[in-house]
């Protein structure tokens, strides 16, 4: 999307912890002038601190056993804390970030050699390294350092081998080798700058773990000899009951530092990280429209629907005032670019939405069941029994782990409420009316056994289980070779015919429609910009949308090389308080009016058409 | 394959790549294909996928090992992969995802400049240079030089790729479905402007696409491959007009809206088209064929001339004037 992305902000906790790792830096830094008193001087004999002394003025973060000024102890203990962390983390990241890229972009036996270190290496039990180390070489930091890193190499190259083997793979990395770049060129210029991010994002939540490893180290009083935060804790766990402060103050610091680089990473990450799947939703929905249902319910009737997703990029029209009625044994397509909102009109009837929170207005029913108001297990069995959906990737609608017999059956033993086996006997039936021969093998079969053509039958199979009296059609062929299409279309329309079915099938192919559709319906900014029967629409283009996309696909009677029409622009990204019309800004036709007030809808018998200067009949295509 | 008429910039002899498909079987991409495209020229090669026509494109490039023939370009066989990147470029089907996310338009479009020096791009420097490109495909490098790929649209992204692939004066672009992922508006755009950009630049092109409305309107000649072997190719209106492989009528006539005017597929044309890993003997389309005989599971057909440029093979090839009646409809 153009412009500025709201949702890749640093946010402002992240900014919090960032602040609270500069302030541990910054005190660190100034220890030695600081006003602060002698951490291994014990107050008891000088008699500045008392025994156990509670915080207060004098010492701010009380006493120890000795007197001890806990303040100046716990920032005597910054400095190994970071010197720790930022070692083993760079150390760790850098040998890491090497062996992993090296791995995941070479391949080959490197590629072998170091799943096999990484495998053993997560494997290995480091406590009892740093038992056994500490005894041969005593209480030294090196050798906590060394240790630690050591055990750090394997999931940063792990972490770093992935990212390497995705972005490899990746278009741009490809195009940079066709370009003639040199492997050096690549993974300097093509891999490392978008593996920064997710490993420095991974650096900081290794540094957390780096300091409260340290600090479980000295509770078992296994870690080095210089003053540090765990020993703090460790030595005032035993006061807990009378003097709290001596073991809470150091814990709290730690507490807040460790918390403060898991937040930096967890911005870092989020600075770069896809957006994540939505698994709870909030749907609100406004009041009904004070239209009246007709008499006998069809089985879809659309009015005056409205769906605006509240994005981080601000408020989606993605469907805007949009009224359709299908009736039994009818086919309406919905044509448009991608973003007119063509699926997410099917999406409005199902409830389904990419972003979690949705503004639903107008009202949908299905089988006179009205699915945006009515009670909650009416609206379930309605749309899971009355209505199909095909979707346009028939590899993702379909579970790849489960056989096929299971998909197809589970809708009828749940919704349809058949025994197993007279479940399995009509999806023989269905395997062979959707034309897949040898049922019995087929049912045994998953997914990823069976070819794009044969998994879109199946997903056919699956929509048509409990006899829906409306199926929801999105894209059904967009992903298939076209004899497939022809022949998925051909299935389609016969098996509409057969049930006398309601249908509605989305596309971004025109031409198609007319195979198909009795009924079309232009979708441009989120709005249906025409409707006509599909002969009527081909041969009568009204709104100047439907007749610039018609007109911009290569025409098979002019010879080859000759210019296409072209929309100039690209399509808009519909917002709530858009005024005129969307189409104004690419439109050939528009005027000042159209850029001002919303176009009113006029209808022409079985046309409609939303356009303040709508195609005469005498005017060329 | 075919021999045109002014000498070939690229000619692809008999080239077999294929892939390892695990239990230590491999499978053919592209079995045997040869053709040539002339200074100039633009070569559309369409086909289902599976049938290695992006492999062959990528292949053509060194961007897969090929196992057998060779590619010459010019006439000689550069056997430094580099320096024939130099001389072709490629454009992929997906723009947005083959520009580096962390880079900016201006960094990207100068890749090429920085890899082979500014000189390669022409006269002036490399911000000059850029600006003449970005210009040349129709983006304001004032508003765009600044933006990350994120930033734009499909089809500018596209733009982008084609300014990239044009700042080091390649001579010859193989485009890879470069319409595809674009919206049928935004098609339009493109399909325009790489055929102004072929003149300004005199470039020869691949096109390789599913779509054979785009193919017919963007190309010279066209190829038709199906399962890793070459069908059919012929000057682009004789191809429409008299297509002679049952498989090239069956994928015209499987076109939404019939523009073509063949009879409906269903009667051409069935079932879905066999694994690679296992090709039908002799010839491959002889599983969906209706005219296939036992000649055509015992023998593959050599690809025989029937018209200037015009070669097909078949065993049984289609009469041109067979059902192309119901054409005007």
């Amino acid at each position: 999307m153009p412009g500025s992305d709201r949702s890749r902000r640093f946010p402002w906790l992240a900014w919090a912890g960032a602040a609270w790792i500069a302030l541990l830096v910054i005190t660190a830094l100034l220890a030695p002038v600081l006003p602060l008193r002698d951490p291994s001087a014990k107050g008891i004999r000088t008699g500045e601190v008392g025994r156990f002394e509670s915080p207060g003025w004098n010492a701010w973060f009380g006493g120890a056993r000795q007197g001890e000024d806990q303040l100046a102890r716990v920032v005597a203990g910054i400095r190994p804390a970071l010197v720790l962390g930022l070692v083993v983390t760079l150390l760790g990241a850098l040998l890491g970030g090497v062996l992993g890229v090296a791995a995941g972009y070479l391949r080959g036996r490197l590629d072998r050699l170091a799943v096999g270190f990484i495998d053993a290496a997560l494997a290995f039990p480091v406590l009892v390294l740093v038992i056994a180390a500490r005894a041969a070489f005593g209480a030294s930091l090196v050798v906590i350092i060394a240790i630690f890193t050591a055990a750090s190499i394997a999931p940063y190259a792990r972490l770093v081998r992935g990212a390497t083997l995705t972005l490899a793979e990746r278009d741009f990395v490809v195009a940079a080798r066709a370009m003639g770049a040199t492997r050096r060129r690549i993974l300097w210029r093509e891999l490392a700058p978008n593996l920064a991010l997710p490993l420095f994002s991974f650096a900081c939540l290794g540094f957390a773990v780096v300091i409260l490893t340290e600090g479980g180290l000295s509770f078992l009083g296994l870690s080095v000899h210089e003053l540090t935060w765990g020993q703090l804790i460790a030595e005032g766990a035993g006061e807990i009951r009378h003097h709290p402060h001596v073991a809470l103050i150091p814990a709290t610091v730690m507490f807040l530092t460790v918390m403060a680089f898991n937040l930096v990473g967890d911005g870092l990450g989020q600075l770069g990280g896809r957006r994540r799947p939505v698994t709870v939703q909030r749907q609100r929905t406004g009041p009904p429209s004070p239209d009246a249902p007709g008499p006998l319910p069809a089985p879809l009737s659309i009015r005056n629907l409205s769906t605006v997703l509240h994005t981080a990029t601000g408020d989606v029209m993605a469907v805007d005032d949009v009224s359709l009625e299908v009736a039994a044994a009818e086919v309406v397509g919905l044509v448009g670019e991608s973003g007119s909102g063509k699926t997410m009109i099917l999406r409005s009837i199902v409830g389904a939405f990419p972003v979690a929170d949705v503004s639903r207005n107008g009202s949908v029913e299905v089988d006179g069941v009205d699915v945006l108001r009515g009670r909650a297990e009416d609206v379930q069995r309605t749309l899971g029994t009355a209505v199909g959906m095909i979707s346009q990737n028939p590899l993702t609608a379909l579970n790849p782990v489960r056989r096929i017999e299971h998909q197809l059956t589970e809708p009828m033993t749940v919704h349809g409420g058949l025994t197993r086996a007279a479940a399995r006997r009509r999806a023989l039936e269905l395997l062979d009316q959707v034309g897949l021969t040898d049922g019995a093998r087929r049912l045994r079969s998953y997914p990823h056994e069976l070819s794009g053509g044969m998994r879109q039958r199946v997903t056919i199979a699956v929509a048509l289980a409990n006899h829906p009296s409306l199926l929801l059609a999105d894209e059904p062929t967009t992903a298939l070779d076209v004899t497939i299409q022809e022949q998925i279309v051909t299935l389609l329309a016969r098996l509409q015919d057969e049930r006398t079915m309601a249908m509605v099938f989305v596309t971004h192919d025109l031409a198609l429609l007319g195979e198909i559709a009795d009924t079309i319906c232009v979708v441009y900014g989120g709005q249906i910009v025409e409707r006509a029967p599909a002969a009527e629409l081909f041969r009568h283009p009204r709104h100047r949308y439907t007749v610039a996309l018609l007109a911009s696909r290569p025409d098979p009677a002019a010879p080859s090389h000759t210019p296409l029409a072209v929309i100039p622009g690209h399509p808009p990204v519909p917002r709530p308080d858009d005024r005129g019309c969307r189409f104004a800004p690419r439109c050939p036709a528009a005027t000042a009016q159209c850029r001002e007030e919303r176009p009113p809808e006029v209808v022409d018998g079985t046309h409609h058409v939303r356009c303040w200067h709508p195609r005469g009949d005498d005017e060329p295509a | 394959m075919s021999r045109p008429e002014s000498p070939p910039l690229i000619e692809v002899e008999d080239l077999v790549v294929s892939y390892p498909a695990g239990r230590a079987r491999r499978v053919q991409a592209v079995s045997g294909v040869s053709l040539a495209i002339a200074s100039g020229e633009t070569l559309g090669l369409v086909g289902e996928s599976g049938c290695g026509k992006s492999t062959l494109a990528r292949a053509i490039l060194r961007l897969v090992r090929a196992e057998h023939g060779r590619v010459l370009l010019a006439g000689d066989d550069p056997l430094d992969e580099r320096r024939l990147r130099r001389r072709v470029q490629m454009i992929f089907q997906d723009p947005v995802s083959s520009l580096n996310p962390a880079r900016r338009v201006a960094d990207i479009v100068a890749e090429g400049l920085e890899i082979w020096g500014t000189d390669a791009g022409g006269s002036g420097g490399r911000s000059e240079i850029v600006e003449r490109v970005l210009h040349a495909v129709g983006l304001d490098p004032e508003t765009f030089g600044a933006r990350r790929p994120h930033e734009l649209s499909g089809g500018q992204a596209q733009r982008v790729c084609l300014a990239r692939a044009l700042a080091i004066r390649p001579e010859m672009l193989v485009l890879d479905e470069p319409v595809s992922a674009l919206d049928v508006s935004v098609q339009a755009q493109i399909l325009n402007l790489l055929e102004r950009l072929k003149a300004e630049f005199g470039l020869t092109m691949l096109f390789v696409s599913h779509d054979l409305s785009v193919v017919r309107a963007i190309s010279d000649r066209v190829l038709v491959m199906y399962l890793g072997r070459v069908c059919e190719v012929a000057p682009v209106d004789e191809l429409f007009r008299r297509a002679r492989h049952p498989y090239t009528r069956a994928l015209m006539a499987s076109v939404p809206g019939k523009p073509f005017g063949v009879p409906p597929a269903s009667r051409l044309i069935e079932g879905e088209p066999p694994s690679p890993i296992d090709p039908p003997s002799g010839c491959r389309f002889r599983t969906r064929c209706p005219r296939a005989d036992q000649r055509c599971a015992d023998v593959a057909p050599d690809a025989i001339a029937v018209g200037e440029g015009h070669l097909v093979a078949c065993h049984h090839p289609v009469d041109p004037e067979e059902s192309h009646d119901d054409r005007a409809r």
